[in-house]
C-alpha cells in the first residue's frame, strides 16, 4: 500500500535531469512561486522549467527540472546527500557508474550535486580547489540504493517536496468543490426521504389517533356501564357489610324458635338479640342439643351456656345461654 | 464554485445536520406514541361488542325507601306497613314509636328506625316476622327482647328501614 502509494504521488528527480543550484538568503524569507520565478528563473538552463526549492536554515537549494511528473518531486541528490552527510559533513563524494555523480557538502550543507563525464586527478583537485576542501571520496553506486534510502526518509518530510501549481488549501478547496454537487444531490435525497418519512409517521399517528379515538367513543357507553356497575357494588358490597353486618335476625331467631321446638318440653323464657350477641334463657331437660344445633347452624361465632339451674318444682333446668353472630366475611373480589 | 459557495454549503450542512437531530428527536416521540396508540387500539378492539349485565338500579333502589321523600312521611309509611302486618298476623303492637333517623355518611344513607312493643304468643310472632321479611324493602331486626310473662309472650324491638340520599339534591 505504501509502495503503491509512493508509486503514485512519489517522483524521484535523477541528477541528470535536474540542474542544482544553491544560495544564502535571510532565513525569514519564504518565496512564493512567483518570486521564486523572479529571482531565480534567469539561472535555469531550460527553457521550459519548474523550480523545486528546498529550505535549510538561511541556505536555499534549487532544483530545475523541465518537467514535474507527480505532486511530489524529491531529488536524487538530496537522498544521497542524506546518507553522505553521516560520513563526512565537509567533503566531495564521486560516485561512480555509468558516469560520475557529484555531490559537494560543506558544512553539512549540500553545496554542488551534477554529473561528470570524467574524473581524472586533475579534475579532483580542481574541485577541491574549487569548493575549499580537503576530503574527496569514490564511492560506489552500488552501494546506495535510493528505494531504501527514500524508505527510511521519513513521510512526514515529503510535504516539503510538494509541488503543485495550486496551494495546498486552494487544492483542498478544488477537491471540496468537486464534492459540492454529489454532496448537494445526497442532502437532496436525504431532506427528501426525512421529509416523507416524517410525513408518513406523522399520517400514520394521525390515522391512529383517530381510530383510537372512534373506538374509544364506541366503548364509551361499556366504560361507563362498568363504571356505573363497579360503583353500585361498592355501594351494595359496603351497605351489607357495614349495615346488615350479621346474619339476617328474622332467619336467626326462626332458627333458635326450631332448635327450641325439637323438644316439646322445652320452652322459651327469655330473647334477647342485641347487635352480635344473643342472650337466651330455656326450660329444658337436656341442654346440650340446644347447644351442638344452634353451634351447627353456622350463624355463631360463639355459642356456649352461661349458667344452669335446676327448678326443683317444675322437675326442669333453667339454661341460659349466650351466643356472638358471626360478621359477614368480605370475599376475595370484594 | 467557488470556496464562498462551499463555505455556504458547510454551513448550510451543519443547519441540515442539527435539524435530522431535532427531527430524529420528534421523530422517535412519535414512534413512541404510535406504538402506545397501537396498543391501545387493539385494548379497544378487544372491548368493542361487549356488554355490561347491568345490575337493574330501579329495582335495587327498591330495596330502599323513595330517596325524595321526607324522613318523617317515610316513617309514617313504614309504621304503616308494619301496622298492617301485624294486624294481618294478628301479632298485637301495644306501643310503636319512631326513633330519629340518622345518617350514615359513609354509604350516603339514612336509618330510620321504629320501636315496637308487643303482646303475642310465638305462632303470630313467627307470621309477623315472615309477612316483615317478605316487605319489598330492607328491614333490619335489632334489639330484640322477648320475655315470657303468664299469659302470653312480650316483645320489644327494633325495625331498621333505610333511604339513600338524593344525590340530586
Amino acid at each position: 500500500m505504501r509502495k503503491s502509494l509512493k508509486e503514485k504521488y512519489i517522483s524521484i528527480i535523477p541528477i541528470e535531469d535536474s540542474f542544482f543550484y544553491s544560495t544564502i538568503i535571510d532565513s525569514s524569507v519564504k518565496f512564493n512561486k512567483e518570486t521564486l520565478y523572479l529571482n531565480f528563473a534567469h539561472i535555469s538552463p531550460y527553457p521550459i522549467f519548474e523550480i523545486i526549492p528546498f529550505y535549510e536554515g538561511s541556505n536555499l537549494l534549487l532544483w530545475f527540472i523541465p518537467k514535474l511528473n507527480k505532486p511530489i518531486n524529491i531529488p536524487q541528490s538530496y537522498l544521497l546527500f542524506l546518507e553522505l552527510v553521516k560520513k563526512d559533513k565537509n567533503a566531495i563524494f564521486i560516485i561512480d557508474g555509468d558516469t560520475f555523480k557529484v555531490i559537494v557538502i560543506k558544512d553539512g550543507i549540500l553545496k554542488a550535486s551534477f554529473i561528470s563525464y570524467s574524473m581524472g586527478e586533475l579534475e579532483k583537485q580542481t574541485l577541491l580547489d574549487e569548493y575549499q576542501l580537503e576530503n574527496i571520496y569514490s564511492v560506489p553506486l552500488s552501494k546506495y540504493n535510493i528505494d531504501n534510502i527514500l524508505d527510511n526518509y521519513s513521510p512526514i518530510n515529503y510535504y516539503k517536496w510538494y509541488i503543485s501549481n495550486q496551494s495546498l488549501k486552494d487544492k483542498a478547496l478544488e477537491y471540496l468543490n468537486l464534492a459540492v454537487i454529489p454532496t448537494s444531490i445526497i442532502i437532496f435525497i436525504f431532506i427528501s426521504f426525512e421529509t416523507l418519512k416524517d410525513n408518513y409517521i406523522e399520517n400514520r399517528y394521525n390515522l391512529l389517533k383517530e381510530e383510537y379515538l372512534s373506538i374509544k367513543k364506541e366503548n364509551d357507553k361499556y366504560r361507563d356501564d362498568l363504571k356505573n356497575q363497579k360503583h353500585i357494588k361498592e355501594f351494595y358490597n359496603s351497605f351489607y357489610y357495614n349495615i346488615l353486618i350479621y346474619p339476617n335476625s328474622f332467619e336467626v331467631i326462626s332458627k333458635i324458635s326450631q332448635i327450641v321446638a325439637d323438644d316439646e318440653n322445652n320452652t322459651i323464657k327469655y330473647f334477647k338479640l342485641s347487635g352480635d350477641t344473643i342472650n337466651l334463657s330455656i326450660e329444658t331437660h337436656n341442654a346440650i342439643p340446644i347447644l351442638n344445633q344452634s353451634l351447627k347452624s353456622g350463624y355463631f361465632e360463639e355459642f356456649k351456656i352461661k349458667s344452669s339451674r335446676e327448678l326443683r318444682r317444675k322437675k326442669i333446668n333453667e339454661v341460659r345461654y349466650e351466643g356472638r353472630l358471626k360478621k359477614f366475611k368480605k370475599s376475595s373480589d370484594g | 464554485m467557488d470556496s464562498k459557495n462551499i463555505l455556504i454549503l458547510l454551513v448550510a450542512f451543519t443547519i441540515l445536520v442539527n435539524f435530522i437531530n431535532y427531527v430524529d428527536v420528534d421523530e422517535s416521540k412519535y414512534i413512541k406514541k404510535i406504538e402506545l396508540l397501537t396498543k391501545r387500539v387493539a385494548k379497544e378492539k378487544a372491548l368493542l361488542g361487549k356488554e355490561v349485565k347491568l345490575l337493574d338500579i330501579n329495582s335495587s333502589n327498591n330495596l330502599f325507601f323513595d330517596s325524595k321523600k321526607d324522613n318523617n312521611i317515610l316513617l309514617g309509611k313504614f309504621q304503616k306497613m308494619v301496622k298492617d302486618i301485624a294486624k294481618k298476623s294478628n301479632f298485637k303492637i301495644t306501643n310503636m314509636s319512631w326513633g330519629t333517623p340518622t345518617l350514615n355518611k359513609k354509604l350516603n344513607i339514612f336509618i330510620l328506625p321504629l320501636k315496637i312493643d308487643a303482646m303475642s304468643n310465638p305462632h303470630n310472632f313467627a307470621k309477623f316476622t315472615k309477612d316483615v321479611i317478605n316487605i319489598d324493602k330492607i328491614i333490619k331486626l335489632d334489639m330484640l327482647t322477648i320475655r315470657k310473662s303468664r299469659k302470653a309472650l312480650s316483645y320489644r324491638m327494633y325495625l331498621f328501614a333505610y333511604k339513600r340520599v338524593d344525590n340530586a339534591k
